[in-house]
């Protein structure tokens, strides 16, 4: 499947981009326990309820963060799952 | 991963928990323990790391789920083996693993959760507009 990055949404594609990476490092990290896992789950959460708060929630208001979190999960899920599979050493 | 490599590497890990739940002091050396508990550390380290990678593979969130799943259980597994017997062997390593066990427990837990409550909402439409379009 292609992603038509002219086909804009609420959330934007370069934030997808991100939010994949930051899912891959620490819904994939391999030592759950490390400070890369953590920082990146940090992250993520930091900017999905940032794009809520500042987009989301005004855009389309019947949509809780819980639903978006998880819409979000499931597309960054579905992008990954496209990807060559990370490897622990690289 | 399918769901008999899955099983397979279920019933490796259980026998790991096994051989190290049964052993007694009158016929399991300490070095001998040792050996069997650093064991299950690798089964629980190892099974992390390919779940890790395994799950990130599918694009359905209640498969994910069910890997989790099986990581929580083989925890679950280890921690009650480690119950019965850390205070027989405490210098053995038994409550260093069982420190580890409850953490990656804990953050297997939480995967499986939230690819559970992700699963729940593949049931609901995505509203119009709110992602790029994907053609």
């Amino acid at each position: 499947m292609h992603e038509d990055t002219s086909s804009g949404g609420v959330v934007s594609e370069d934030e997808l981009v991100r939010l994949t990476e930051l899912f891959v490092k620490f819904e994939g990290a391999t030592d759950p326990l490390s400070n890369h896992c953590r920082e990146s789950e940090s992250e993520f959460n930091s900017l999905i309820e940032t794009i809520y708060l500042e987009k989301v929630r005004l855009a389309v208001s019947s949509i809780t963060f819980s639903q978006f979190r998880s819409y979000t999960r499931n597309i960054c899920r579905i992008r990954a799952s496209k990807q060559v599979p990370p490897f622990p050493c690289v | 991963m399918t769901a008999s490599t899955l099983e397979l590497l279920g019933s490796v890990n259980r026998c790991q928990v096994a051989e190290m739940e049964k052993a007694v002091p009158e016929a399991v050396s300490g070095a001998e323990f040792f050996k069997r508990v650093r064991n299950v550390q690798a089964s629980i380290i190892n099974t992390y790391q390919v779940i890790a990678l395994a799950s990130l593979q599918t694009p359905d969130p209640s498969e994910a789920a069910a890997m989790w799943k099986e990581m929580s259980g083989l925890c679950e597994n280890a921690l009650r083996a480690l119950r019965n017997i850390k205070a027989t062997f405490s210098d053995c390593g038994t409550p260093e693993l069982y420190d580890l066990t409850l953490d990656y427990k804990a953050e297997a837990d939480k995967r499986y959760y939230q690819n559970l409550q992700d699963s729940e909402c593949t049931k609901i439409p995505v509203p119009e507009g709110l992602f790029p379009k994907m053609s």
